[in-house]
């Protein structure tokens, strides 16, 4: 008889590395190595405290580099190099002549290339962190879980998709619901694509459910984006999973982020997508609602029609 | 070619006014034929369809194509009272319009030039979407004065937050 608190079944997380399909990150995460050049003071350790006192005191503050270690040991030697500011803060000749009149002639300044930004995974900080030490904590918390079943159950969703068009699937992920699942009709309507036409489901549902008058509690609209986060409202299509056979375009792409789904899983990029190929509409900062992007989800090449990917879908 | 005309835009401040006036976020568009004739006008509905999708230019959309074969873009222009955003921008490029003016940036979601130029990205090109240009500032102040009025609205009616007793 399990107890009271282990009934709720443990899921066991699979590790990113080892997931069926890739999650398109924002691009900060596949960015190389960017140097910023810093002045840095070589002392030995008893004067430590003075240099800092000094800095504090005299030096333009050291801005943007939370992510480096202030001082680091020099390598073979009984000295340590301590940062100081930016190169481009003053000129050198200043900064030497600052430290005679606090007599520290005696320290040496050297010019050191830290990388510019924090690294945002494990990767990027080994690659980074050979220039100069940089801190890094890894907050897995933030990152998406997926088990065994929520693959089972996001294959069996994009397997039922016809790949031979653009057809968009929307599933609450509480209860595995289909709330509407519609396909391209663009020769009918020229921005009738297939998420387009499902949001208008949601929608249709939604107004039938609110007795078709009135109007959503919380304005839907999401045009100029003013309303504050604070209230936790709820959107058309908030917390929902996107299905969809190809890549959107940055208009579906758009309508999902006005629509705050959750989820977009795709397997096919397309030529014009906008979640992946040619932007990401999902992660973009000033953009004020973001979704997680999943893409090649199954293995569909045979059945691909190769002009449908270059159309905007 | 498209004659800017600053009736067609006080016309888009006249439709704005509607959406303000139906609790909608203050947008208004009007779309005009050959500099002259305006086809449709667009009010901005996302909170009466339930539908964060029913932006002004997306309704007046829907409107032209009901009486007209979509070739008719070709000598379109759009006023609208705010940029599009993505989504419209996008969408713009798919009915084929021939050049849009618009009043105030739209900082946030801004497809003519404030977030993205989907106007004038030529990666975005195919058979069926082209670029189009696209002018701001015209009658700015009044654009961005009812969208202020509409949050200082808002704000006053949003549900202050009850303490618990
Ligand atoms: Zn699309
Ligand atoms: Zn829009």
């Amino acid at each position: 008889m399990s107890t009271k608190k282990q009934t709720k079944k443990t899921k066991a997380y699979i590790p990113r590395e080892q997931w069926p399909f890739i999650e398109v990150l924002a691009d900060e995460f596949y960015r190389s190595f960017e140097g910023v050049e810093v002045y840095a003071a070589e002392i030995i350790p008893q004067q430590t405290n003075v240099l800092l006192k000094f800095a504090q005191k005299k030096l333009p503050t050291l801005e943007g580099l939370e992510h480096a270690k202030r001082i680091r040991r020099v390598p073979g030697a009984d000295k340590l190099q301590v940062l100081l500011c930016l190169a481009s803060a003053l000129p050198e000749q200043e900064l030497t002549s600052l430290f005679a009149t606090q007599e520290l002639e005696s320290v040496q300044v050297v010019t050191v290339s830290i990388s510019k930004y924090a690294p945002l995974n494990r990767e990027q900080y080994e690659a980074w962190n050979k220039s100069w030490p940089l801190t890094f904590r890894e907050d897995t918390r933030l990152d998406p879980k997926f088990s065994q079943e929520d693959f089972d159950t996001i294959r069996s969703n994009i397997s039922l998709l016809d790949h031979t068009t653009v057809v968009c699937r929307i599933v609450d992920p509480a209860t595995n619901q289909v709330m509407a699942e519609e396909r391209d009709s663009r020769d009918s309507h020229p921005l009738h694509h297939a998420v387009i036409n499902s949001i208008d489901v949601v929608a249709q549902k939604e107004r039938e459910l609110a007795g078709g008058v009135g109007r959503m509690k919380r304005a839907a609209n999401q045009m100029v984006g003013e309303e504050e986060e604070t209230q936790k409202s709820r959107y058309l299509c908030t917390g929902y999973d996107i299905y969809i056979t190809y890549e959107p375009c940055a208009m579906c792409a758009m309508a999902l982020v006005h629509s705050r789904v959750a989820r977009v899983f795709y397997n096919i990029p397309s030529k014009t997508g906008a979640l992946g190929t040619n932007y990401k509409i999902h992660a973009h900062p000033s953009l004020n609602h973001h979704y997680r992007v999943f893409k090649n989800i199954l293995d569909v090449s045979d059945v691909l029609d190769s002009t449908l990917v270059d159309q905007e879908l | 070619m498209s004659k800017y005309d600053a009736t067609f835009m006080k016309e888009a401040l006249v439709v704005a006014q509607e959406a303000f006036d139906n609790l909608e976020v203050p947008v208004g568009c009007v779309f005009v034929l050959n500099n002259q004739k305006i086809i449709a006008r667009g009010c901005n509905k996302p909170n009466e369809s339930y539908n964060a999708t029913r932006h002004a230019e997306f309704e007046a959309i829907d409107l032209i194509l009901k009486e007209h074969d979509r070739t008719i873009f070709q000598d379109v222009d759009l006023y609208v009272t705010v940029e599009p955003c993505v989504m419209c921008a996008s969408a713009l490029r798919q009915v084929g319009i021939r050049h849009v003016y618009f009043g105030c940036a739209n900082e946030k979601f801004g497809g003519n030039g404030s977030v993205f130029n989907i106007n004038t990205d030529s990666r975005l090109d195919t058979t069926e979407s082209k670029g189009y240009p696209s002018e701001g500032g015209f009658f700015y102040e009044e654009a961005i004065l009812m969208l202020r009025k509409f949050y200082i609205r808002e704000n006053k009616h949003a549900p202050v937050p009850r303490k618990k007793t």
